[in-house]
């Protein structure tokens, strides 16, 4: 503790660290996500295995014989009862081994990892569009009754158009008709990737951006209306500061859960984006897995998306604790 | 005219001591609700004036618009308001003012001590952040200077360990503390008016005459002028100068405290005065006949005339003025022949 001194008003003012017990707050958040995590894993595994259609088609074909078949099945390791399965996908994944991919007949991992970087700069600045954006247009529309109306008519317009419609009409309009942007692939290098990848991340953002906006313009009209909001105002405190002191801070709480929980779905997301857009990262790359029954990548894939997901919600509550000190006060009451 | 007549005396008043606060024939119209809606009046009018150092009771049950003329007077009414009428402070209509001189009005001369601690403190910032940010950010003392002078104010409203409580979050004090908090808060720029929106009635009754003893104590030791808003007429009694009976918007006496207590010459202040238990006599309590109106459902005559035992047809037909005799006014047609009959308390 640094101030000791509580009775002479004169001493220096320092602040005290948070008195919230860190460690075991972290240390709790950490092994939930991970009991989040195996029990997804094994949920995203048994419904994989139980959907239809047989993997070993795709490496024998349809015409092979029994015994064919069998060896296939036994080589992939799919004769053995699904528990048995589970485990040993398990104890390989926690060794960094992702299986084989059955199409493709390379390691999980190879097909991966070069289009993390890809994905993740377009899920990257699809985030920073939809925080920037959603959060400043929310402000707006949460304090100005002149831009409320454009504000929820840009929200009806991004939550009903689906992203493979905006996609197509950005690429016909900026790409074909324009030229400014490519229509496909995902660029060298940094500059050339930011330019081949803004067009889809616009279209990824649009109906997060306009969620984002619409719980932002709710929580600062929120905010604003609360007594404490005519407090500051009576005491003088300029707009400015009114708006970022005591209604915005106290807005980000469910404004902040909502852009996180959006930034973690946008993995998710990029799957029809890329697509779309002939971008060669994770999200296409699970569509064409899926289609192929290459289990293996989708397991590894969805398991991917899960972690961020996990990562990102983890974060979120934390991040919860730090800013509100009301859930603070779990341990002893005043 | 009746009316020329209140307002010369207050003229006179005015200038024999300059008013601090001073708010003359005050009436507000509020949008309604929906849309489409009518104006809603919720002040008719409202007429008083406070003296620098001097404090004054401003009394009615709620709904009579005590609360709206503090935020009049703070300039803190909906969007929409319609606001006739002055509020003058030193002698300035706050009317007039710009956006800079409000800052510095509201931020300096004019502090208010709301209702709920509870909701009108952010519940996200810590105590001393809070005590010292309308000083700080108006740049009357720097950061150091206006955490000293907060914890001085703390210790002198009872609060020991100012240091540790200037830490603590709202939620972590109870609702005693965090009144003796906003008292603090509202000093803080050495204010020369304070106005307290009914400061004790979200707390416990225990804790109540413990914070109205603190605020009164404090005020009175800096002469800082007061406009203290309640519906307890013997609590505002004892702790102002004078007092303002208000109705449905409507002030209908006023007075210093002791006489107006002693004889009241307004049928509702004698009612209000009947009403209350009393703790060395076992009597039945008389409650005010009727339930009490708000400014909107007041018809043209008397506001107070549906409820009152002695209202005539003219009382029903004709609002009465507030006249002033004798340092008292008081807004009732038979004021004269009732002196008589109505009967006060003992202050």
């Amino acid at each position: 503790m640094t101030s000791t001194s509580a009775t002479s008003g004169t001493a220096r003012w320092t602040r005290p660290w948070p008195r919230l017990p860190v460690l075991r707050v972290i240390a709790r958040s950490v092994l939930g996500a991970a009991a989040t995590v195996l029990a997804a894993s094994f949920l995203i595994y048994a419904a994989l295995s139980l959907t239809p259609g047989d993997p070993v088609d795709q490496i024998v074909g349809q015409r092979a014989t029994p015994e064919q078949r069998a060896a296939a099945r036994a080589q992939l390791g799919l004769d053995e009862p699904l528990p048995v399965r589970y485990v040993h996908w398990v104890t390989d994944a926690v060794q960094g081994d992702l299986g084989r991919s059955i199409t493709y007949r390379q390691d999980v991992t190879g097909l991966v990892e070069p289009r993390i970087a890809t994905t993740l700069t377009l899920v990257a600045l699809a985030a920073v569009i939809i925080v920037v954006f959603g959060i400043a247009l929310g402000a707006f529309g949460g304090m100005s009754d002149r831009w409320r109306p454009v504000v929820s008519a840009f929200v009806g317009v991004g939550l009903s158009v689906p992203a493979f419609v905006s996609a197509t009409v950005l690429i016909g309009v900026f790409a074909v008709k324009l030229g400014w942007f490519p229509t496909f692939g995902a660029g060298d290098g940094f500059v050339d990737r930011l330019h081949h990848l803004l067009l889809p991340a616009i279209a990824l953002s649009l109906g997060w951006t306009a969620y984002v906006a619409q719980m932002t313009t709710a929580a600062v009209r929120e905010q604003a209306g609360k007594d404490h909001v005519t407090t500051a105002v009576g005491r003088g405190l300029g707009r400015g500061l009114v708006f970022r002191r005591h209604i915005l801070r106290n807005a980000a709480l469910p404004v902040m859960t909502a852009s996180g929980l959006t930034v973690a779905g946008l993995v998710a997301g990029s799957v029809i984006v890329e697509t779309a857009f002939s971008v060669d990262g994770i999200g296409s790359l699970l569509m064409k897995s899926v289609t192929n029954k290459d289990y293996p990548v989708v397991m590894a894939i969805s398991m991917l998306i899960v972690v961020i997901f996990v990562v990102v919600t983890t974060l979120l509550d934390l991040a919860q604790t730090v800013l509100d000190p009301r859930t603070r006060t779990t341990g002893g009451r005043k | 005219m009746t009316a020329t007549k209140t307002t010369e005396a207050e003229m006179r008043q005015m200038a024999a001591a300059p008013a601090l606060l001073d708010i003359e024939h005050l009436r507000i119209d509020l949008p309604g609700r929906g849309r489409g809606d009518s104006m809603r009046r919720v002040i008719h009018d409202v007429s008083l004036s406070v003296a620098p150092g001097a404090s004054v009771g401003l009394v009615g049950e709620s709904g009579s618009g005590k609360s709206m003329t503090t935020k009049a007077v703070m300039g803190l009414l909906p969007k929409g308001a319609k606001v006739s009428g002055a509020v003058r402070f030193r002698g300035e209509d706050v009317s007039t003012y710009d956006r800079k001189r409000w800052t510095a009005y509201r931020s300096h001369d004019a502090s208010m001590i709301h209702q709920d601690p509870r909701s009108y403190t952010n519940p996200l910032v810590r105590m001393g952040d809070f005590l010292i940010e309308s000083v700080v950010a108006t740049r009357q003392m720097t950061r150091d200077e206006a955490r000293d002078k907060a914890c001085a104010l703390l210790r002198e409203v009872g609060i020991a360990d100012a240091a540790r409580r200037m830490e603590q979050y709202p939620h972590e004090l109870s609702g005693g503390l965090l009144q003796r908090m906003m008292i603090v808060m509202a000093l803080m720029p050495s204010p020369s008016l304070v106005l307290a929106d009914e400061p004790t009635t979200a707390l416990d009754p225990t804790v109540q005459s413990e914070v109205v003893a603190i605020l009164s104590e404090q005020i009175r030791e800096r002469s800082v002028g007061l406009l203290f808003i309640t519906h307890d007429l013997d609590l505002a009694a004892a702790i102002n100068d004078s007092l303002a009976v208000m109705y449905a918007g409507v002030i209908v006496e006023k007075g210093p405290s002791s006489a107006l207590v002693a004889h009241p010459r307004h049928p509702y202040t004698a009612g209000l005065l009947r009403s209350r238990p009393r703790l060395d006599e076992v009597e039945e309590l008389r409650a005010i006949p009727g339930r009490p109106l708000s400014a909107f459902e007041a018809g043209k005559g008397c506001v107070f005339a549906s409820r009152c035992e002695f209202a005539t047809d003219r009382c029903r037909e004709e609002r009465p003025e507030l006249i002033e005799a004798g340092g008292r006014s008081v807004a009732c047609h038979r004021a004269d022949e009732l002196s008589d009959v109505l009967v006060g308390g003992s202050a």
